[in-house]
């Protein structure tokens, strides 16, 4: 899932100063579930900014709600209801739900976290990164660990001289993706995979690098 | 600051609602005692609410560690009590407007020691 924080409050509060009346909207999805813009924080940020503006005898007024997704069309249009003489929305929604709410309301929508990976919950309180949507999947050659999202040098036939005792050279307490790819194909007894040249990636048509990419699915469209 | 400053007070039912008395004898400042089912239950956004509606501090008061009836309900509230501040020191909110204490319930008067001395911090800043 998508996975972000929260900005600073110092920063958010920028943001805010013109306006005296918002709308802070969560997000029921990923956010939620990395504790950034769920339906707890927006409880949290809406008192903490009020508290600052107590502070500065400068109030606003806060309509808190948390739909679903924001990303979606069915969702976002609902929160029209809320929005009630609102003069921005604070979103707590990835980068992706920003922009469609942008899409739907003439107000200015302000990111309130920042949009960091796609990642894993490897432990309460802890995600890692797991994919960088590259655009042409390889994980069926490494064993299911992705040397594109993992290894800091994104080496497809790795790993570099920089491995030691397991570790990255970049950063020593990341494991080297490398090290995870050849213990996992160990463990499954497919180490002769590791004789495959995997070709380079073909970056400038499966990746970003001819700029935003599209999916179109003309059997779902009318 | 207020010379007599407004403090709510998150009690753990556990512990710190059995030392109530000994709280309410923190005379330098006007207390008021709100009984948790566990101090791990009340979720950050509780702790600001007493803030925004004119508290100058809010006190949690849990059980020791490793003495939780909810195994770390009482971890849990101190690092939301630490986050806070931390979030609300972005925006020029004192950290000493949170407090945490751990307390067993025969710890009264080394509760109401502590309680003291902080509050005497809080005094001490400019709100």
């Amino acid at each position: 899932m998508i996975k972000a924080e929260q900005k600073p409050l110092e920063e958010i509060m920028k943001y805010l100063e013109p306006y005296k009346k918002i709308l802070l909207l969560g997000c029921g999805a990923c956010v939620t579930v990395c504790h950034s813009g769920g339906e707890k924080e927006v409880l949290l940020l809406a008192e903490a900014i009020r508290i600052a503006r107590q502070e500065t005898n400068n109030p606003i007024e806060i309509t808190e709600h948390t739909p679903p997704r924001q990303c979606e069309p069915e969702f976002a249009i609902q929160v029209g209801e809320f929005i009630n003489g609102a003069e921005a929305i604070l979103s707590l929604s990835c980068g992706v739900g920003v922009q469609t709410l942008s899409r739907y309301f003439n107000i200015p929508v302000l990111p309130g976290v920042n949009t960091v990976f796609m990642g894993e919950t490897v432990a309460h309180g802890l995600w890692e990164e797991r994919c960088q949507a590259c655009g042409n999947c390889i994980l069926e050659k490494t064993g299911g660990i992705c040397p594109i999202a993992r290894c800091a040098k994104q080496l497809l036939n790795g790993p570099c001289g920089g491995s030691s005792r397991g570790k990255c050279e970049i950063k020593r307490e990341t494991d080297c993706a490398w090290q995870l790819i050849y213990d996992r194909l160990k463990a499954l007894g497919q180490l002769e995979r590791l004789k495959q040249i995997i070709p380079a990636k073909n970056w400038g048509q499966e990746s970003r690098d001819k700029g935003p990419r599209k999916i179109v699915r003309e059997d779902l469209q009318i | 600051m207020n010379s007599s400053p407004k403090i709510v007070t998150f009690c753990c039912a556990g512990s710190g609602a059995y030392v109530v008395d000994y709280i309410k004898k923190l005379d330098q400042g006007q207390i008021e005692v709100i009984e948790v089912p566990c101090a791990g239950r009340i979720e950050a956004y509780s702790f600001l609410e007493p803030l925004r509606n004119g508290a100058d501090a809010v006190f949690v008061v849990a059980c020791h560690e490793e003495n939780c009836e909810h195994l770390w309900g009482n971890v849990r509230a101190k690092k939301r009590i630490e986050y806070l501040a931390a979030k609300l020191g972005m925006i020029g909110v004192v950290k000493e407007r949170f407090a945490f204490f751990n307390v067993s319930t025969n710890g009264g008067v080394r509760l109401l020691k502590e309680m003291t001395e902080k509050v005497s911090k809080l005094k001490q800043v400019n709100l």
